[in-house]
């Protein structure tokens, strides 16, 4: 049964590695034939769904709580990634065909976490009593959501930047291929607006969900020192005030998606600070899990 | 048979010339007539667009085709003859082919991927349709352009980006705002180049449209014809908070919008994104607006840059249109092929021959006590027999093959005996070949 997970797995990372030479391809490509396009969305689908079988096999074989650990959790990131991307692209397929340029970044970000899931692979991180708890379960699943659809997010501020830039500099240089195959600046901006209201709620979620779990618990009642959860608020600060200063000033455009890239160095910052050796010294964190994202 | 084109186009010949020998769309069915009683031709097709005419026929012969066409080209307008051959282009053959299916795929048009000539083409196939002036050949040939046109349609580049000013503009404004559908545009001024953007504007979706002009009169009639406003032109700056997208072209020597306005403009708009297109020479709008929040300013220069770099990127899908179109030149020839009579004839005798040696040695395995004498005799008879048959419908075929309905008999002979139409492939090589030189031209 492991040895299918495991083939499983390496499909998982041949369909990711397809789908983002196609959707490459496809950008690079003069022609857009409808086939190639089919390829690149089949293999992300194709790619979506036996991560998933993965989890859930794993979860089978081991049980729940011996699954956590840098693997499942990055494996689950790499997968959810690819669903939110996918979501984007249904939603807005019709509207605006150009949007599946983002796959060209997004599909390569989830090759890259399925490669650091592998290496990350057979680690296994005993659960303390503390955290064998529902309220946990949920308090990472939202964090999954929130940071895949940062990453939707980020993918977007840039599309949206390069865009800007061709448009800016029409008398300079020429239009070329990423003025043609890019979306629209409003869409970019639409896209970028939405994906950011999405990982906002989820992130409050998920700070919500901690801070109850920890007040559940005496020896946690020191959580708001942890820097893990320091760094979290200040992505949530970063992304509401994104959708505060859009909202009242009216700050559309480069702006708000220059802010929407600097939440994201946060969130990285975020998801890896757990880990980070000095940083635990001073500030011990509840978040040693995961590989950084627990 | 042999197809044969002969035309002049706006690579040929002047507008003055073009202008007088077209052939408008009521008058095909009795030019149709005119045509295809002579009795070399066969079938005739007769495009006639602004650029070009060309009268696309089948006939027995091609020098006495290409003699009937002019014949009837100069007795129809009434022109010298040698002053219109100083004008014509003729193509046969497999060169008539490909050039019908580039002229089609709008390779050889004027604006290289311009999208009327496939329906223009289309038409003048219809009008020669219903007339009963084409048959067999044009049907299929013409059927054939048509696929090859919109393979090139769809499967290249070749028309999807704007070579005119107008359209670029639109193009532009296009990747700002995802769809012009219910934005407001400003029109500075209501010349002719404003009318022409503005037009392409609304049947984009452009829902609303504010028109302001130093003359308010003539504001106000361009507004009416869009279904908009006019609005004065000493307060055009108090109504420009309402509008997405601004063009202006005026004769004013300097700038009307400069960069105090759009900043008010853009304060009463929140920060909205505008786009600004500045037609006019001298300009009108202060580039400095450009460097604002959320501000797309462009003017002429910029419009024309767009423009050329997709004429580049349209000549580098032509490369794979022409690819493509040969493809199809291949196929059709290929079957073209099967209507001519040697290969025909070959195909046939090697049915024949197939046929009697399958027959004679399933029949020579039972008959095991023959000599090596009476075997040839076998043979001899066997042979006699097939040849005497199928002298005479191969006498026939020859003869009809000059008539002018002679390729009927030949499809007749390949449909009774069930000869393939891949079988002569290799019989008619000199037919699918292609001359490189044609394309690349």
């Amino acid at each position: 049964m492991e040895k299918l997970t495991i083939v499983l797995f390496w499909l998982a990372l041949a369909f990711s590695i397809g789908s983002s030479l196609a959707y490459i391809g496809n950008f690079a490509a003069k022609t857009e034939r409808r086939v190639h396009v089919y390829t690149a969305l089949g293999s992300a689908l194709a790619a979506f769904t036996l991560l998933m079988a993965v989890i859930f096999l794993r979860v089978q074989i081991l049980g729940i709580s011996n699954t956590t650990g840098p693997f499942t959790i990055r494996t689950v990131f790499a997968a959810f990634i690819i669903a939110v991307f996918l979501l984007v692209e249904s939603i807005y397929a019709g509207r605006s065909p150009k949007v599946k340029a983002l796959g060209m970044i997004v599909m390569p970000i989830s090759v890259v976490l399925q490669f650091l899931a592998w290496h990350a692979y057979g680690i296994t991180e005993v659960l303390t009593k503390q955290l064998k708890s529902y309220w946990v379960g949920i308090h990472v699943s939202f964090a999954v959501f929130a940071y895949a659809s940062m990453t939707i997010a980020l993918a977007i501020s840039i599309v949206y930047l390069l865009q800007e830039r061709q448009l800016r500099g029409m008398r300079k240089k020429k239009p070329g291929k990423i003025f043609r195959k890019l979306p629209s600046l409003e869409t970019a901006d639409e896209l970028c607006h939405k994906t950011i209201a999405f990982s906002f709620t989820f992130l409050t979620l998920v700070i919500a969900t901690g801070a109850i779990r920890a007040e559940m618990l005496p020896e946690w009642s020191q959580w708001y020192k942890d820097p893990k959860i320091l760094m979290a608020i200040a992505t949530w600060v970063i992304y509401g005030s994104y959708l505060l200063v859009r909202s009242t000033l009216g700050w559309q455009g480069k702006r708000a998606n220059v802010f929407a890239i600097l939440g994201f160095f946060v969130a990285v910052i975020t998801y890896l600070i757990g880990n980070i050796g000095f940083v635990t010294q001073i500030l011990p964190s509840v978040h040693r899990y995961g590989g950084g994202l627990g | 048979m042999h197809i044969i084109v002969a035309g002049l186009s706006h690579k040929t010949a002047p507008v003055e010339v073009r202008e007088k020998i077209t052939f408008p769309e009521q008058s095909l069915p009795e030019a149709l007539h005119a045509l295809i009683s002579y009795p070399s031709i066969n079938e005739a097709v007769i495009l006639s667009t602004c650029n070009r005419t060309e009268i696309y026929v089948v006939a027995n012969n091609i020098d006495k085709g290409k003699d009937s066409i002019i014949k009837f080209i100069s007795d129809y307008h009434e022109i010298n003859r040698n002053k219109l051959q100083k004008y014509l282009y003729f193509h046969d053959c497999k060169d008539a082919v490909l050039h019908l299916f580039r002229v089609a795929s709008s390779l050889d048009s004027m604006v290289i991927g311009e999208a009327q000539i496939l329906g223009q083409v289309k038409t003048a196939y219809n009008a020669a349709f219903e007339s009963e002036a084409t048959s067999t050949i044009l049907n299929r040939l013409f059927r054939h352009a048509f696929l090859a046109g919109k393979r090139v349609r769809t499967e290249t580049e070749i028309g999807e980006s704007a070579v005119s000013i107008s359209y670029a503009a639109v193009e532009l404004a296009k990747k700002v705002f995802e769809t012009l559908k219910g934005r407001t545009v400003m029109l500075i001024g209501a010349g002719e180049m404003i009318e022409l953007t503005a037009t392409h504007l609304v049947s984009n979706g452009v829902s609303k449209v504010i028109v302001t002009n130093r003359t308010y009169e003539r504001a106000e009639s361009l507004a009416q014809r869009y279904n908009g406003v006019a609005v004065k032109f000493e307060d055009f700056i108090e109504h420009m908070a309402q509008a997405d997208i601004v063009i202006s072209s005026t004769g004013a020597p300097h700038y009307i919008v400069t960069k105090e306005h759009v900043s008010r403009v853009m304060q009463k708009r929140k920060n909205k994104p505008i786009f600004f297109i500045d037609i006019a020479v001298p300009r009108d709008i202060d580039p400095e607006v450009a460097n604002l929040y959320n501000v797309f300013a462009y003017d002429i220069d910029d419009l024309d840059s767009v423009v050329q770099t997709n004429l580049e990127e349209r000549k580098k899908a032509a490369k794979i249109a022409e690819g493509i179109v040969e493809h199809e030149v291949l196929a059709f020839n290929s079957w073209l092929a099967s209507l001519e009579v040697a290969p025909t004839i070959a195909s046939l005798r090697r049915k024949a021959e197939e046929i009697r040696l399958r027959e004679l040695e399933k029949h020579l395995r039972r008959l095991s006590n023959l000599t090596e004498d009476d075997i040839n005799t076998l043979n001899a008879l066997t042979s006699a027999i097939i040849n005497k048959l199928l002298h005479s419908p191969i006498v026939k075929a020859k003869e009809s093959a000059n008539r002018k309905d002679g390729y009927l008999y030949i499809e007749s002979l390949r449909y009774l005996f069930d000869i393939e139409e891949g079988d002569q492939a290799e019989s008619a090589p000199g037919f699918i070949e292609l001359h490189p030189k044609s394309i690349g031209d």
